[in-house]
């Protein structure tokens, strides 16, 4: 079995707040908890932050539709304490960044095609080895 | 009784209780299968639905609204009955109710497809009892509102070194929005920038505070006494009368000053001692109007530009408060044993003495609706059913995430109960920051003890606020939603908003926040007891043992249902005589209590049917299966 190739994404993240797990269960039923939590997300970003992190979603969309299995992604909110401890351990001052396997640093919405090529490399150089 | 022995304690019940029973349910009732698909793989989107590692998912970046009830909860519960029923029923709670309500609200989503339970539940729920609930959400929202901002209001009034932390952390996380997501400005130096200078604001509040007899004294201090001389300049306009007096049955009252060492209150400029009257003078309508205009930026504004900073910069602080006096109680019995000792009595009392004219706080029901979460509730925020559901990668994370968290819940509650209970005097929110100072000065020295006293107010503040402002942010999405269509003017944020808090403070203006906490916890355990009920069905359905959710719904519903009738009962008789805005609050809250207590009845009603259904249709196909094979 092939290890995954990790890829971690650092960027500005809707932002939604739950309540306790059993009301959030109760209130689902209800109806209630998507207007609540729609509200907020829909609010949690200004535009700009919005359609970078559509951009990201769609990047992650596709990497998964080519590749599936083989990648393990993790998207980290940057405004959190995994987000800041990330920034400091990967250098990164501007997001979205993705980091491909701890080393290679792709920053800015730009430079989301750019770490799919990587993404390719890699995963042909892992077929090629196999 | 000392740090150590809850430390010990805990972790063995917990180790026992996850180990022994949890997985036990998990491998012989649920029967999770790390083989089957679950529906992160099966519908697979990269944005909803995604495989997740069960160690992202039990830290999700859902943005947590801060756990407020374990630490009022307990404090609450150990101030009125001392901390061993509490840590009973942490203990207690947690092993045998807590987890399972939180793992199986997962496990059932994740078998119905990470949808919903709406296959079950529309049978259980529609249409008459989620009319209910639905209406009983505003009420419920109404509580938790009413019962933080009195006690929040009645802090900033009575402690002068408190109020500067929470002005900076209103400016600081206005600046932290705009720094962060519009100017683009770097986020480690913004967040170093925002959490030292709202930090800094919380620890020297009282910086200076002391008087030639090494005494706290207020007027001192250039920040205290800054802030004493706004109190007494906003109260020079009644002429320094009281608005209104109100009194507090159970005592939990900043405002009322701790027993002195003859076990008797003193009298102070804001309370009488002879007749237990509690003085609501124009500063402390000065200080809910402040936290009111602070949740309304926090209600009505994008989410960025406060909301969400002010959050941001309230994590940071509380994970330094907590972080390092957790450390501070494990370390305390080994460094500084006088710091670890506890000096609340186990047993203050059991509650159950009667007297017709007077509060009436008996264990049972009492304690079990004055601590929910911590005990039974869920993870709050970190982990929302439906988003863990979806991200599932295996079966089998199931039990670590949603019950691994409820566990992790449990421990934040029971450093809050080690934190109250280490202090001696004060009342519920003053012990709890006692005991951080304490703990802190195990690793920063007694010269600490001061400061981080005021550090233990303002994480208080911060845990209870951050949780307030978006209370009242889904109280005007609901009130909105429930009452928009009759009322079209309810459709308009501000005036939802405006309405949410008015009614609010109606019910602070009672001056009994406890008895708005139980009613609260009442309606947040019928909402666990709801969904136990839900998992109890379903397991039904599924032709499972639904022993290990039936019973924990049963003793809810009970619990819950008496709670309410003690409640009401404690209102008509201590608050309702006292006549005037006080008494039309405590009717308010009577009336909350009658909707609650027939919500209950419904949905038990309900429920009850709906378990018998399935039990007969059981029954039924079970003959018919015999009948063929004979």
């Amino acid at each position: 079995m092939v290890k995954p190739l990790e890829v971690e994404i650092i960027a500005y993240a809707p932002t939604a707040f739950y309540h306790c797990t059993h009301c959030e269960v109760a209130w689902r039923e209800m109806g209630a908890s998507n207007r609540i939590h729609d509200e907020q997300v829909e609010s949690s970003l200004p535009e700009d932050l919005t359609r970078d992190y559509q951009a990201v979603s769609d990047w992650v969309r596709e990497i998964f539709r080519s590749h599936g299995d083989r990648l393990r992604v993790k998207v980290i909110d940057a405004a959190s304490v995994e987000g800041v401890y990330k920034s400091l351990r990967y250098n990164v001052h501007r997001y979205p960044a993705v980091i491909v396997n701890g080393a290679g640093r792709f920053i800015g919405s730009d430079s989301l095609p750019s770490a799919g090529e990587e993404i390719n490399h890699l995963l042909v150089g892992q077929n090629v080895t196999n | 009784m000392n740090t150590f022995w809850i430390v010990l304690i805990a972790a063995v019940v917990i180790y026992l209780a996850y180990n022994f029973y949890a997985k036990k349910i998990d491998r012989d009732v649920i029967k999770t299968d790390a083989k089957k698909a679950t529906p992160a793989k099966m519908y697979m989107d990269g944005v909803d639905f995604m495989p997740t590692s069960r160690n992202v998912l039990y830290g999700y970046h859902f943005k947590s609204i801060a756990a407020a009830g374990p630490i009022v909860g307990v404090i609450t519960a150990a101030n009125l009955w001392g901390w061993l029923p509490a840590l009973l029923w942490l203990m207690i709670g947690v092993s045998f109710i807590g987890w399972a309500s939180d793992y199986s609200a997962i496990v059932v989503a994740v078998r119905n497809d990470g949808n919903s339970l709406s296959a079950i539940s529309h049978k259980l729920i529609a249409p008459r009892t989620r009319s209910i609930l639905f209406t009983f959400i505003f009420f419920y929202l109404l509580l938790v509102a009413g019962a933080f901002l009195g006690i929040m209001t009645a802090l900033m009034a009575a402690r002068p070194d408190v109020p500067l932390g929470i002005i900076a952390l209103g400016v600081m996380g206005f600046l932290a929005g705009y720094m962060l997501y519009k100017w683009k400005m770097d986020l480690i130096l913004v967040t170093a920038i925002v959490v030292i200078v709202t930090l800094a604001a919380m620890i020297f509040g009282p910086f200076g505070a002391i008087n030639a007899e090494g005494k706290l004294d207020f007027t001192q201090g250039p920040i205290s006494s800054f802030f004493v001389n706004v109190n007494k300049s906003v109260d020079s306009t009644s002429g320094g009368n009281a608005i209104m007096t109100v009194t507090d049955p159970t005592n939990a009252d900043p405002r009322i000053p701790a027993p002195g060492a003859d076990g008797k209150r003193p009298s102070t400029a804001l309370y009488d001692a002879t007749t237990g009257a509690i003085k609501t003078m124009p500063s402390y309508l000065l200080w809910a109007l402040f936290l009111l205009v602070f949740s309304y930026l926090a209600a009505t504004r994008p989410i960025w530009q406060f909301a969400q900073p002010v959050n941001y910069i309230g994590f940071w602080i509380t994970l330094l408060a907590i972080g390092l006096s957790a450390i501070g109680a494990i370390l305390a019995p080994f460094i500084k044993p006088d710091v670890g000792a506890f000096a609340l009595p186990a047993v203050k009392t059991l509650g159950f003495e009667y007297d017709p004219a007077k509060a009436w706080q008996p264990l049972w029901p009492m304690l079990f609706v004055t601590i929910a979460c911590g005990a039974i509730s869920g993870w709050h925020a970190l982990i929302g059913s439906i988003g863990t559901a979806r991200q599932l990668e295996y079966e089998t994370d199931a039990l670590p995430v949603g019950g691994g968290a409820m566990f992790t819940e449990n421990t934040l509650a029971l450093l809050s109960l080690v934190a109250v209970s280490i202090a001696g005097t004060g009342g519920g929110a003053g012990r709890f920051a006692a005991g951080i100072g304490s703990l802190l000065t195990v690793l920063l020295g007694d010269g600490f003890k001061l400061f981080g006293t005021a550090l233990g107010f303002g994480t208080f503040m911060i845990i209870v606020l951050t949780v307030t402002q978006l209370v009242f942010r889904v109280m005007r999405v609901t009130l909105s939603e429930w009452a928009g269509e009759a009322m079209p003017a309810l459709k308009n944020m501000h005036v939802s908003t405006i309405i949410s808090m008015l009614l609010t403070v109606l019910l602070v203006l009672t001056g009994t926040w406890v008895y708005l906490w139980q009613l609260f916890g009442a309606a947040n355990q019928l909402m666990a007891a709801l969904s136990l009920l839900i998992v109890t069905v379903w397991l039904k359905e599924q032709k499972k043992n639904p022993a290990y959710a039936l019973w924990p719904t049963v003793f809810m519903y009970i619990t819950t249902l008496a709670a309410t009738l003690v409640t009401a009962r404690n209102l008509f008789v201590t608050i309702v005589p006292q006549g005037g805005a006080a008494s039309i609050g405590a009717w308010a809250m009577i009336l909350i209590s009658a909707l609650l207590f027939v919500s209950a009845i419904l949905i038990g009603w309900d429920g009850y049917t709906a378990y018998q259904r399935y039990t007969k249709g059981t029954t039924t196909k079970t003959k018919k299966a015999a009948a063929a094979a004979d």
